[in-house]
């Protein structure tokens, strides 16, 4: 049953674990057990008053309990109207129990006036026999193994299908999450400027070794602090720069004399800590929207100041004339990182200038210089 | 026979790397090397080289646009490092590409190609006129790249900014203007009917009187375009009707 309930899903569709022709919806399966479940209940009374009870066959017995089986599949039919309008099982546990419990109480009694009725409508009562409470509650209890099995079968179904919705939901918003940190990943690895790096070295090791060697370590390094940056949350402006740095070499010898960059850090600033790869992105993107867009290249300018306490960092760039800034996962998770590990953050990009761009981050200076201690290797 | 050979890249190391890669080649011969988009359309319209290995990621032009911007297309292997829309672009319509850094049994398969395709072509020894009919034109659609030989365009129509070309079965969308199309397409192998359509009159299949004196052109494919008045007599007077 178990699988079924797995395969079962919540619009209709349901595939129990037959052959293509043989699939039942999910509503199919329901009147199939309401309608044989509710003739069991009958046919057990039956056999029972006919071969144990009275040893003989009576019509009026066989009419009694197929009149009272209709009036439970009748009454368990609008009662599940009832469920499913409440959204009961988006509920807790211990709210569900209570309701089952109620619920067969309540279906029981209900049963139970329904039986009393029986008797009239077919004639085979008087209201003298009908009377008493005590008949009332005798036949509302002989409903109650019915009520239970019918309340047990009904909530356990959902109950289940509850749960494994919730746990599909979960798997999806894990599979999500996986995904878009799968792709960030990929950002800051920065494929392209990896394998135009590795081209370039290529060439070179038959032009000049010695500036092949040279960049194979400085790659190496920017590499390793690219797939380690998670590790430190903060780290001094200055070993941040020095990354930029060997990134802005690097892609020096990709572009020769179209690029080139100025690196200007307050000496009162060097040692203030920021998120890691903060600025390395932004001279990504300046190299990436800026440079590589540019027949003629230019000039990245990485200013780094402090004004009372106050930390500014503005990155400038060149750019052609039909790009427009856009707020890719770079820069967003650029302002994520900053909002969680920074004080006072603020992000600007200006593209108000001709042809210039320019991103700038502000954030207050951090107090407590020791708490993330960082190794610079 | 060499193969004259054009490389296109905006990065000087990237040219170094890949005439490196291409000396054992002796087949191969490279004419020029131009590391700009702009200078490398002058120049290949000059020298109508065999072969391009063409940089998609360039400034100003990129490899796509520039090849948009040709009148005439030799055959092309393009370079890439990482760009996998572009990749996408290439698998569809199986052109050939090499990622960088590249392999070198990627490289002399690719060549191994092209020399095999011009072996087949020259086989053909085609007239002069056809040799014009045997040019292609370049078309990027959204993701898909197309390389279409003219021989294989059946007509050509006119959309708003946009020009839809049929050719063999298929249709792709170009951001030009049908009388742009018409310069570049060579005078002797296509007609222009009217304001709106351009056909091949390799692919005419039938041409039937018309009202107005006009005519009926009904093409290989199926489709019958309507030629106007004037066009018409021209059409006339071209064939000695």
């Amino acid at each position: 049953m178990r699988e079924n309930v797995v395969l079962v899903d919540s619009n209709q569709i349901a595939q129990v674990g037959m052959p293509q022709y043989f699939r039942l919806t999910r509503t199919q399966i329901y009147y199939l057990l309401q309608v044989s479940g509710w003739s069991a209940v009958a046919f057990r009374e039956i056999i029972n008053y006919t071969f144990f009870i009275l040893n003989r066959f009576e019509w009026a017995i066989a009419w009694t309990f197929l009149l009272s089986s209709v009036y439970g599949f009748l009454l368990t039919h609008s009662f599940r109207f009832f469920i499913k309008r409440s959204k009961l099982f988006e509920l807790g546990l211990r709210q569900v129990l209570i309701a089952a419990f109620v619920s067969v109480i309540v279906l029981a009694l209900v049963l139970g006036l329904c039986s009393l009725s029986v008797g009239f409508i077919l004639g085979y009562s008087n209201l003298n026999d009908a009377i008493s409470i005590g008949y009332f509650l005798g036949l509302a209890m002989n409903w109650i193994p019915v009520t239970t099995a019918w309340v047990m079968a009904y909530f356990l179904v959902h109950i289940l299908e509850q749960n494994n919705k919730i746990a599909r939901e979960k798997l999806e918003a894990l599979s999500t999450a996986r995904a878009s940190e799968l792709e960030l990943l990929k950002k800051q690895l920065n494929p392209h400027f990896l394998f135009n790096a590795l081209n370039s070295i290529k060439a070179l090791v038959i032009i000049d070794s010695t500036q092949a060697r040279e960049a194979i370590v400085k790659l190496s390094e920017l590499l390793r602090f690219t797939l380690n940056y998670e590790k430190h949350p903060l780290i001094p402006l200055k070993a941040e720069l020095e990354e930029v740095e060997k990134y802005l070499t690097l892609e020096i010898m990709r572009f020769g004399a179209r690029l080139e960059y100025n690196i200007e850090c307050e000496e009162a600033c060097s040692e203030v800590l920021i998120p890691p790869a903060l600025i390395l992105t932004l001279a990504e993107n300046a190299v990436k929207h800026g440079i590589s867009e540019l027949p003629d290249g230019g000039l990245i300018t990485i200013r780094a100041t402090i004004h009372d306490n106050t930390v500014t960092i503005i990155v400038t760039n060149p750019v052609g004339k039909m790009k427009k800034p856009t707020g890719g996962i770079g820069l967003r998770h650029v302002q994520e990182r900053m909002n969680a590990l920074l004080k006072n953050p603020g992000f600007i990009l200006n593209s108000s200038q001709a042809d210039n761009v320019s991103a700038s981050i502000s954030f207050t200076k951090s107090e407590q210089l020791h708490e993330h201690t960082y190794y610079y290797s | 026979m060499n193969i004259r050979t054009i490389i296109v890249d905006d990065e000087a190391l990237a040219i170094a790397e890949l005439k490196e890669m291409l000396k054992p080649h002796s087949i191969i011969e490279i004419i020029a090397s131009p590391d700009r988009a702009e200078n490398a359309i002058e120049i290949i319209e000059k020298e109508k080289p065999d072969l391009l290995f063409l940089d998609v990621n360039m400034p100003g032009l990129n490899g796509f646009e520039l090849l948009e911007n040709l009148r005439y297309i030799p055959d092309v292997v393009f370079v890439t490092a990482y760009d996998h829309y572009a990749i996408r672009a290439f698998e569809v319509s199986a052109l050939d590409y090499l990622v960088k850094p590249v392999n070198p049994i990627r490289l002399s398969e690719s060549i191994e190609r092209v020399r095999l395709r011009r072996a087949a072509m020259t086989a053909d020894t085609p007239s002069r006129e056809s040799i014009a009919m045997d040019s292609k034109i370049f078309v990027k659609d959204g993701e898909t790249c197309h390389f279409i030989h003219l021989s294989e365009i059946t007509y050509i129509e006119n959309i708003g900014n946009y020009v839809r070309i049929y050719f063999g079965g298929h249709k792709t969308m170009m951001h030009r203007s049908l009388s742009y199309l018409e310069s570049r397409l060579p005078e002797k192998g296509f007609f222009r009917a009217n304001r709106r359509e351009i056909f091949n009159l390799k692919q005419i299949a039938k041409i039937e009187p018309w009202f107005n004196s006009t005519l009926r052109v009904e093409l290989k494919n199926g489709n019958s375009i309507e030629m106007s008045q004037r066009r018409s007599t021209r059409f006339r007077e071209m064939m000695g009707l």
